[in-house]
């Protein structure tokens, strides 16, 4: 059993914090970036990052802010979580919990008496959140402006797709490559999932996904939909021919009937 | 309309500005949202964001003075540039039309694949929104850490909880835990009891945190709660009491975070 400390940040961890974070979300930003969410917050204070510690490296991160929420009857003070992340050799020992758990208790020393948190619907981290107790709750809704869609597609698509590690392996057991297209613009599922460069583009050997510009607005909400909607959405896009598909061959067309399957299910 | 909308200039902003613009906040004020408070040192907070530059925090001004705010911080994520409004205020949808059009101006000049806002409340039915399409970039989950503090916040704030709880007090059982909430000389305690038997002369009102959590962003239907025995109440007689008393609970229909605001 590995032993493992959770703690509050120390001063010069900054670096080794900026590396992990990395490391654990892929791309996740600079020391720049750093500063910005913690130090030069107005309300920061050293107990605002929960750490995991393993033989003196970390393992496990936490961030909390406090803030004022004026309510239409008052005021209260609330904690904002977010930077969850565990060590990937570190994960399924309940260390996310533990953290969570920290930070709920320097939450009420600090006299906050809710915590929010932000993440993915039926992402990893949503489904451990939901069971350490926290619910879900409505927010005004943002808006986006699509200048370049099939960029912004590709980008969801790929954030879903790391989110979602179920989707992922969904996608990384099939034998044939998916292609989407919008416009005169293309990219395949193993470029996203892959970090070789060599993709199948085109051929009998793949699945043509082709979305139309009318797609873009139900794409652009796919992400955190739950999967009853996101198993209907699909369906009306297809049905709507919003999305059409094209497969090669009848080979294609059967192994793409049994996979699908495979994928609704993951969904 | 068209004579209105000439009024509003737009122009960069500057250190002055400040203090103006955060009186913009004072719309804020009675609407049925929750928000988090913008004072002055969070308003200069996202100023300092580090894709926030000089030329990206425009104001808009009408008569001399300042109706709308708003500050863009231009990301790139996996090759996606993106105009983030991490900042939005307008007292006018006019203001706030003119606003955009400049950041839409910006943004093109920079090259962006995208622009995101999240427009506060009284502004979400404006007119330029309509070419725009509405997503939730996350789901925001919540969760209660300390049922006494937030009952005392409740009960002292809302002049109708307080008048409930005058003549008896009430015991909420949270997750096994039980609270009484009582009225005292300078407003209202919250004391952590324990019972091993529920008191015969007072009402006990029993539920799991997530179930408050609920009740306070009207995500919990509490007749049906109550019938099904998800929420229990030690008195038959003083179901309606409780069912009221439990609206009144609720703290907003929906929260206003803006891009700015996720940490």
């Amino acid at each position: 059993m590995k032993e493992v400390l959770v703690r509050n940040y120390n001063s010069g961890e900054e670096e080794e914090i900026v590396n992990f974070l990395n490391f654990c979300y892929e791309k996740w930003g600079d020391i720049n970036k750093w500063k910005y969410r913690y130090l030069l917050y107005p309300t920061f204070d050293k107990d605002n990052i929960s750490i995991l510690e393993h033989e003196g490296k970390i393992v496990g991160h936490g961030g909390i802010h406090f803030r004022e929420m004026i309510l239409p009857n008052g005021v209260i003070l609330v904690g904002l979580m977010g930077d969850g992340a565990v060590h990937p050799d570190f994960r399924g020992m309940k260390l996310h919990s533990r953290l969570l758990r920290h930070r709920f208790e320097i939450a009420g020393l600090k006299g906050a008496s809710l915590v929010f948190g932000w993440t993915s619907r039926g992402s990893d981290a949503y489904k451990s959140d939901i069971r350490a107790g926290f619910v879900e709750i409505k927010q005004l809704p943002a808006y986006i402006k699509i200048i370049k869609p099939e960029k912004v597609l590709k980008a969801g698509l790929k954030d879903f797709l790391v989110k979602n590690q179920k989707i992922r392996k969904a996608f990384q057991k099939i034998d044939f490559d998916i292609v989407f297209q919008f416009k005169e613009h293309t990219f395949s599922i193993r470029s996203i999932i892959s970090t070789s460069k060599t993709s199948a583009m085109g051929g009998k050997d793949c699945v043509k996904i082709i979305f139309h510009e009318k797609a873009v607005k139900y794409l652009v909400n796919f992400r955190n939909m739950g999967k009853v909607r996101r198993v209907l959405s699909l369906l009306y896009l297809l049905l709507s021919l919003k999305i059409k598909i094209k497969v090669g061959s009848i080979r294609m067309f059967l192994k793409m009937l049994f996979r699908g399957w495979i994928f609704v299910k993951t969904l | 309309m068209s004579k209105h909308c000439d009024e509003v200039a737009i122009r960069n902003y500057s250190e002055n500005d400040l203090s103006e613009i955060n009186k913009l906040y004072l719309v804020f004020q009675n609407l049925p949202f929750s928000y988090l408070r913008r004072e002055r040192n969070f308003i200069e907070y996202y100023l300092l964001h580090p894709d926030v530059h000089a030329d990206s925090i425009f104001v808009s001004v009408r008569d001399s003075q300042i109706t709308g705010f708003v500050v863009v911080a231009i990301t790139i994520e996996d090759d996606v540039k993106y105009g983030n409004l991490i900042e939005f205020q307008a007292i006018d949808p006019l203001s706030a039309e003119k606003l955009i059009q400049k950041v839409e101006e910006y943004c093109s000049k920079k090259d962006v694949d995208a622009i995101m806002v999240v427009p506060p409340p009284h502004l979400q039915q404006s007119i330029f929104l309509k070419q725009w399409v509405s997503f939730s970039p996350n789901t925001v989950i919540a969760k209660c850490v300390s049922p006494s503090i937030l009952l005392k916040l409740l009960f002292s704030a809302h002049t109708k909880l307080k008048k409930r709880i005058k003549e008896e007090s009430v015991i909420f059982l949270i997750d096994g835990v039980a609270y009484e909430v009582k009225s005292a000389s300078d407003g209202v305690d919250v004391d952590t009891i324990q019972f091993t038997k529920v008191p015969k002369n007072k009402l006990v009102i029993g539920l799991s945190s997530r179930d408050l959590t609920k009740i306070l962003f009207g995500r919990l239907n509490i007749v049906l709660a109550v019938i099904t025995r998800r929420i229990k109440v030690s008195s038959v007689r003083r179901i309606g009491f409780v069912v009221k008393l439990l609206n009144e609970l609720k703290i907003a229909d929906a929260l206003y975070v803006s891009l700015g605001d996720l940490v």
